[in-house]
């Protein structure tokens, strides 16, 4: 399965950007799983260090390498699922369509989208002083009807994505504007 | 008396390691079935598959010598009691 299959993309659909969140905003749960797996080595230079005794016993020293070798591996994995949550939350964004996915967790995942043309007004803002250095901030998307407004959070570059989004939701409306206008003029 | 062969613990790790593997699995199934298995992905995955297989072996290592036939007793004729 690809992309094109997730978001079922039609013949002459073209996905222009897949936008994620800004990877600074993940470091911080880089560095927890960093220090929480560090854990286990600390606390066995300690032991070695200070009670060599508990680490020389044939039993109590095997028990305890396999309780940390176990937590090792629960951090490693971990960490890995909460890579693909964040890896896999993302905007599509095609020639025709918005593409929400939004990974909950591993094993819940919810697609929703919206035709461009129904965009009435895309909002970019970046607030803060780390935000400003590294040029990320919120993305919020408001559609004709009664659905809520969207809110994207951490988007990189969200002043450039929003100009992209206008465009694309203009070129849509003229397109689909046409397409209503052919259709029309065939019933007639 | 009331004893317990160090292999279970052995045997205990082994079961644990399974059902580690099995999610492993999915993880990595999830990343590649949906088409986002970019160069980024396959970094964070080369190192985290890495650091398992360094923890893997360094357990191994460790306990090469380690008589897994021991028995752990828990409860001798004097009482409560750890090691034998």
């Amino acid at each position: 399965m690809h992309l094109n299959e997730i978001i079922k993309q039609k013949p002459n659909e073209v996905i222009v950007a897949v936008v994620r969140r800004h990877p600074l905003t993940y470091v911080p749960s880089v560095l927890l799983y960093v220090v929480i797996g560090l854990i286990p080595i600390v606390l066995y230079f300690f032991i070695k260090q200070f009670s060599p005794d508990i680490l020389a016993n044939n039993y109590i020293g095997a028990i305890i390498i396999l309780i940390f070798s176990a937590f090792e591996l629960s951090v490693a994995l971990f960490f890995y699922s909460s890579f693909l949550v964040y890896y896999l939350d993302m905007i599509i964004i095609t020639n025709d369509r918005f593409v929400e996915v939004s990974q909950r967790n591993l094993f819940s995942r919810s697609v929703s989208e919206f035709n461009l043309y129904k965009i009435q007004d895309v909002t970019s803002e970046i607030v803060g002083v780390i935000p400003t250095l590294f040029n990320y901030g919120n993305i919020t998307v408001e559609t004709a009807g009664e659905g809520e407004n969207l809110t994207f959070h951490a988007i990189g570059s969200p002043h450039e994505l929003r100009r992209q989004i206008v465009q694309l939701a203009d070129e849509n409306r003229k397109m689909n504007h046409e397409e209503l206008s052919e259709v029309n003029e065939a019933h007639v | 008396m009331i004893t317990i062969p160090l292999f279970v613990f052995l045997i205990a790790y082994l079961l644990y390691l399974f059902i580690f593997l099995l999610f492993s699995l999915a993880n990595v199934y999830h990343i590649v079935s949906t088409g986002t298995f970019t160069g980024v992905a396959f970094v964070v995955t080369a190192i985290t598959t890495a650091g398992c297989i360094a923890v893997l072996v360094t357990t191994y290592y460790m306990l090469v010598d380690i008589n897994w036939y021991s028995n752990l007793i828990l409860l001798g004729p004097g009482g409560f009691v750890l090691f034998q």
